[in-house]
Parts: C-alpha cells; structure tokens; sequence
C-alpha cells in the first residue's frame, strides 16, 4: 500500500472516530443509564482494526479519546481518564480476539469490546473515586455492553464491506 | 453471526445476569439504620443518619466544579442540583438502600448509604 495514501486514510479514520465521539456527547443518550452509552467510536477502531492492524487500531483509539477529550475540554479530567481506560482495554481486546480466535465475527468482537469498555471505565472510576460501592454497577454496564456491541457490530460489518469493495484504503 | 457470536453473546449474558442476581442478592438489603456518605475527591465530608419520619432536608455540598445539593427524605438521598453538565447523578433520582451510589464525575461527589454503627447502644 502506498505510504502517503496509508496516511490519507489513517487521518481520515482518526478525525471520523473523534467526530462521532464528539456527536454522541450532543446527542440524547438513548439508554438513560449513567456511563451507558451506543459507543458510534468504537464502530471506527473496530473498521481500523479489521482493515490495518492492532498497531492502527490503538493509535486511532487512543488519539481520538485525546482529540475529544481536547475539544470537549476535558482533557486530564476524570472522565477522561475513563474514556481512555476504556478505550485502552477494548482495543486490547478486540485485537487479541482478531488474531487469536477467527471463529468470530467483527459482531462478536464488538460485543466483547463494548463489555471491555464498560468494565475498563468501572476498574479506572474505582480506583479514582475510591468506593468499592461502584462495583455494584458492574452487572449493569456489562448487560448494557451487550445490545450496543451488537449494534456498532452491526453497522461495522455493513461498512467493512464497502471498505472492502472500495479497494482502495 | 457466526455459530461462536451466538455462543459468545449466551456467555456474555448469562455471565451478566448471574452477577445481576449476585449483586442483588448479596448488596440489596434495605436497612431502616442507615446513614449517608458524602464523599468529596474521595474524603469523607458529611455523614447523616437516615431515620424514619425525618421530614425533608437538604444539604449544600462543595464539589469540584461548584455548589450541589443533596436532598434526604425519611430513608432515602438524592442529588437535587448539581453544576455538571450531564446531570447524570440528579437523574439517578432517589437510592434507598446500602451499596447504592450516587456518582457525579465532573464534580467529583460520590454519595451513598453505609450501614450505620450503633452509636447508642455504646453511647447509652
């Protein structure tokens, strides 16, 4: 793949990511769950993941958590660092099931990234708040992960075959 | 979906629901002795004890981003008015039982319900 056009869409993938990141703290949240969330970012790891590689996918998760944080201006606060946590543990382990187990659909994989993500944040707001209380959310945000994998799975899938089609990328 | 995706979201959910049933087994245990916490960037700022028949109360707490209120009603708290912009914590609305938690991030406030030690039984 030629360099220059690797770079065109790497950045084309980092501005959608941070883009729909942002949208989605405008829009009303359609779950009325704190920390509950449809994650339209992740749709943009997921795709990167799939389409370039693990090193691609955690470069564009973590930029556009830094991006959002930067627009929305909360860069360094405590939200922050949960969006990063969670961005940091889902992309982990979306990358390690791509490669280790191809039994799995780009929906499974989401799935199990929306979960990660859930969790990532819950350990991160743990440490930082210091309750052990907060734990008890912890079934909720994992049965929420699940419905809004399944969706960001959906519409990944749907663009991976574009993308596919497309060639070009 | 594949066969392993079907799989995959069975585990998913049951693990969910076991540690749903779990949590509400071994946390939800409404308590007529209770008190509230009132935690500021993780130290405790306020305790009050939660008992019957108290008549409506509100508490001003300094938070990070600005001036919250908290208000108790007989055995239950909830977070009134607070400066963050999502407002999560006010729609949580009320939590009546130990292990619940208000959380509201930006202003760095966690509230909850804590089993309170007998005081007046040491104290006579």
């Amino acid at each position: 793949m030629n360099k220059t056009r690797k770079l065109v869409f790497f950045s084309l993938f980092v501005t959608l990511a941070t883009a729909l990141g942002f949208l989605e703290t405008l829009l009303p949240n359609p779950f009325p769950l704190p920390g509950v969330k449809l994650g339209l970012a992740n749709i943009v790891t997921l795709l990167v993941l799939y389409v370039y590689g693990f090193k691609e996918g955690f470069a564009v998760a973590l930029l556009r958590v830094i991006f959002a944080s930067l627009m929305a201006g909360t860069f360094l606060s405590i939200s922050f660092m949960l969006s990063l946590s969670g961005a940091i543990l889902s992309t982990i382990m979306m990358g390690l099931l791509i490669r280790t187990m191809s039994a799995l659909s780009i929906i499974g994989v989401s799935m199990v990234g929306a979960v990660s993500h859930n969790v990532g944040q819950l350990i991160t707001a743990s440490f930082l708040i210091q309750t052990p209380y907060i734990f008890y959310y912890l079934p909720v945000l994992l049965l929420a992960g699940i419905p809004t994998g399944l969706i960001t799975g959906y519409i990944a899938r749907l663009l991976l075959c574009y993308l596919k089609k497309l060639k070009t990328v | 979906m594949t066969k392993t995706d079907r799989q995959l979201f069975l585990a998913l959910l049951l693990i969910g629901v076991f540690l749903f049933v779990c949590s509400q087994f071994f946390f939800y245990q409404p308590n007529p002795q209770s008190r509230v916490v009132i935690k500021v960037s993780g130290e405790i700022i306020q305790t009050i004890p939660l008992q019957k028949g108290t008549s409506q109360e509100r508490f001003i707490v300094e938070g990070k981003k600005g001036k919250a209120i908290v208000e108790i009603k007989e055995l239950k708290v909830r977070m009134l008015e607070a400066p963050c912009p999502d407002q999560i914590c006010v729609n949580q609305g009320w939590i009546d039982s130990p292990w619940q938690t208000i959380v509201c991030v930006p202003n760095e406030i966690v509230i909850y319900l804590d089993k309170e030690a007998p005081v007046d039984a040491i104290t006579g």
